[in-house]
């Protein structure tokens, strides 16, 4: 009764759907930290905007994409990386920003140039931050990648959807236990590498 | 305070005996006995680590004693409930701890409040308080202390410690975090206060100068051991060991009194403290509160013409300084200290000047010096 | 455009329906977070074992963890209501614990000093000087709840989740749009507001 291919299939899909997203929304997210500690405008701004479109449910974020690009694997793609862009370019760039003023004085005393801060002196100390901000966007990704399978991308939403859809709750669940498991694993598994990192600096 | 509450009205003696405390494998104080005596002002001096402020804090038992009794007039204050007691004492730290979220009537009448007075004896007790502490109670009484320089707020930190009239206040290092003149002119005013209050007070300090300007008598305490504990006068003539004679430095000045001018122990004039004699007092005020110092000398023309203190701005906002300059002995760099010392001694003035061809420094008067011209 | 969209579904009902859940899951949150906190503080052990629980749920995907309580509360208000709690008590257990153990040093020896009792230090010192942080979990409380209250619509909970999955069974745009954007704004309101609040308080109570 219990079809392990479809399932097998509808958690591969998701994780390829949420950690896609992740990965483009890190290669955006990290140089734009590093372009806004250059220039305050774009900074501000961008945090404005971050603060704000935080705020807003993912599932209105989800629909939105919609009649904007219609709906499909790439939608959903779009849809989970506006939701975690944010969120990771803040903490990164914060991280980058907060260094201890101590530091980048002595930096420069000895040569260094401003990229050259960035990549020995800022980076390692925004370490943990940064970190931080990726554990927290997985997290969101594959909540927002389960949401997005009413907009056709399929995955482990699906299963959940049609579940519901039909009242057969065990359909919903043979959907809803895998993210379960996925979302603690991805928390523990997390957590354990910031201990690490968090020892190390 | 409700008179159950009330545990002792006059400190006559508390004995300390042989007071030991351990923190796993390190002995912060070790069998340490003294004597203090009801009205005294006993200090406790010593290093960082000579266990003073520990012992301190064993007397209202904010650290537990682990070996020895401490008797507050014959009682043992371990047969106190240690909330009760405490009410019953004055305590002062040095980082003040005024609370950030009320305003100064808040903070002082915190306990009273707890303890059910009325809101206008609490009103009427405040005021008093302040006026003692010299800050106008009217101005002060609603401000956050957000908004009080550091000296100001270690006054509101001693009224708090006073409200409820206890007859023994426990003080540690609290003038420890201020600019060095505002610290000379708050032991100034606190021994002003000292023999107003009455009361015992026990004041721990790593400051030989504020020990001698301060105390009645010294325990001098290190590695958690007391060392000596006598006046000011038997510590210079009669230092119990080498120690003690280092820090007192007693053999050193003997020998080498004649020898020093003003500039070997004067203060370097610094911008923070230099005001014109058109300014008026109002501006002053505020430059003071930023640089947090309650004193200035006013200058004209590279010429000292004077001192300013906070006080007096205070009581006088609209004049310009010229008006509220008080007169200050003057000294040249290669002048002898004895000489100085004994000009500012007669002069009753603590504070002095000194001129090269310009202006470049400050003298305070040192107590250690004073007693031994 | 929108005044027909907002006839055709209701719109005003459902944004009143949509925030009346939203308050007064927020109120059961606040009341219970609080506490938690509160009855937290100075036991360390136990606040790592409840504080790490709540934690897991925060990172079950809401969807999941509404559906997961369908079994046992059906479908619409009950487990809408019940998830949005569950999800949201941590900011505030977590801020208000964190704000209590959090407050310096210097004012809680001043206390102690003064001869004030924990039961005084805590309701006097500790308190006032942790709403900061609690404004702040709470602000992020608000945020939790209208996901997952949004999530509701698709369970028959009411509330503006459920013109928002007509509009995509229907595959209207208008509908779509014009709901979407409604509660995206009313998402930005609640949380300025709750930005506000925190601003106040930590004007009052915040130090630095």
């Amino acid at each position: 009764m219990i079809n392990y291919d479809i399932i097998l299939n509808a958690v591969v899909g998701h994780l390829f759907l949420a950690y896609s997203a992740l990965l483009i929304s890190i290669i955006i997210a990290i140089p734009l930290a590093v372009l806004s500690l250059f220039n305050r405008y774009l900074a501000s701004v961008l945090l404005v905007f971050a603060n704000l479109i935080q705020a807003i449910p993912s599932f209105a974020v989800v629909a939105i994409v919609v009649p904007l690009l219609g709906i499909g694997f790439k939608p959903a793609i779009f849809a989970i990386i506006l939701r975690i862009i944010l969120p990771l370019f803040k903490n990164t760039f914060t991280g980058l920003k907060d260094v201890d003023f101590v530091y980048i004085d002595s930096a420069r005393g000895i040569g260094l140039s401003q990229l050259e801060i960035i990549r020995y002196i800022r980076f390692p100390h925004a370490f943990p931050a940064i970190f931080a901000g990726i554990k927290f966007s997985a997290i969101i990704a594959n909540s927002v990648a389960i949401l997005t399978s009413l907009i056709g991308a399929g995955g482990l939403g699906e299963l959940i959807f049609e579940g519901l859809t039909n009242f057969n709750i065990p359909k919903v669940l043979t959907g809803a236990i895998p993210a379960v498991i996925i979302a603690v694993l991805l928390d523990v598994s997390f957590s354990l590498i910031e201990k690490r990192i968090s020892l190390k600096y | 305070m409700t008179s159950s509450n009330r545990f002792f009205n006059k400190i006559q003696e508390i004995k300390i005996d042989n007071v030991t405390k351990k923190y796993g494998s390190i002995t912060a104080v070790q069998k340490v006995s003294l004597d203090v005596q009801g009205g005294e002002l006993l200090i406790l001096l010593g290093p960082s680590g000579c266990g003073k402020t520990t012992l301190l804090r064993m007397i209202n038992r904010l650290v537990e004693i682990d070996e020895g009794e401490i008797l507050i007039n014959e009682q043992n204050v371990q047969d106190f409930d240690p909330v009760l007691l405490r009410k019953n004492i004055g305590y002062v730290i040095q980082q003040i701890g005024l609370f950030p979220h009320m305003t100064v009537k808040e903070n002082i009448g915190l306990v009273p409040k707890l303890d059910g007075w009325s809101e206008e004896k609490i009103t009427k007790k405040v005021k008093e308080l302040l006026q003692l502490v010299s800050l106008p109670p009217d101005e002060f009484i609603n401000r956050r202390p957000k908004q009080l320089s550091g000296g100001q707020q270690q006054r509101i930190g001693l009224a708090r410690a006073m409200v409820m009239n206890s007859p023994l206040l426990l003080m540690d290092e609290p003038f420890g975090a201020l600019d060095p003149i505002l610290r000379k002119q708050l032991q100034e005013e606190f021994i002003g206060l000292k023999e107003k209050l009455q009361r015992t007070i026990i004041f721990v300090t790593h400051d030989i100068e504020e020990a001698f300007r301060l105390g009645d008598r010294i325990a001098i305490l290190k590695d958690g051991k007391l060392i000596q504990l006598a006046t000011k006068n038997e510590l210079l003539v009669n230092p119990a060991s080498d120690f003690i004679s280092d820090i007192v430095d007693s053999k050193q000045k003997f020998r080498h009194l004649d020898n020093l001018t003003v500039k070997d122990i004067m203060l370097p004039l610094e911008e923070k403290y230099i005001f014109q004699l058109s300014q008026t007092a109002e501006s002053a005020i505020k430059k003071m509160k930023d640089a947090e110092i309650e004193f200035g000398v006013v200058l004209e023309n590279q010429q000292y013409i004077g001192t300013i203190k906070l006080n007096q701005l205070y009581a006088n906002p609209d004049k310009i300084l010229s008006k509220l300059t008080a007169e200050v002995p003057v000294f040249k760099p290669d002048e002898s200290v004895t000489v100085a010392m004994n000009i500012m001694k007669n002069a009753n003035n603590f504070i002095g000047a000194v001129m090269e061809s310009k202006p470049i420094g400050i003298l305070l008067a040192n107590e250690l010096l004073t007693k031994l011209v | 455009m929108i005044a027909q969209v907002w006839k055709n579904q209701q719109l005003t009902i459902k944004t009143i329906e949509h925030l009346s859940m939203v308050f007064v899951a927020l109120a059961i949150i606040i009341v219970i977070g609080v506490a938690i906190g509160i009855f937290l503080y100075n036991k360390k052990y136990l606040s790592n074992i409840v504080l790490n629980i709540l934690n897991i749920i925060e990172t079950i995907p809401e969807l999941v963890l509404l559906v997961i309580l369908m079994p046992f509360f059906g479908i619409g208000y009950k487990p809408t209501m019940i998830a949005s709690i569950l999800y949201s008590i941590l900011p505030v257990a977590r801020n208000t614990y964190v704000g209590l153990i959090q407050v310096d040093k210097q004012y809680l020896e001043s206390a102690r000093a003064m001869g004030l009792a924990e039961r005084e230090i805590l309701w006097k010192i500790r308190i006032p000087l942790a709403l900061p942080m609690i404004a702040a979990g709470i602000r992020i409380a608000i945020v939790f709840v209208m996901g997952v209250i949004t999530l509701g619509g698709l369970i028959a909970a009411g509330g503006l989740g459920g013109p928002i999955q007509t509009g995509i069974h229907l595959y209207d745009r208008d509908i779509i749009l014009v709901t979407g954007l409604w509660i995206g704004i009313l998402a930005v309101l609640l949380d300025s507001i709750g930005s506000f609040i925190e601003k106040v308080l930590n004007r009052k109570y915040g130090y630095d």
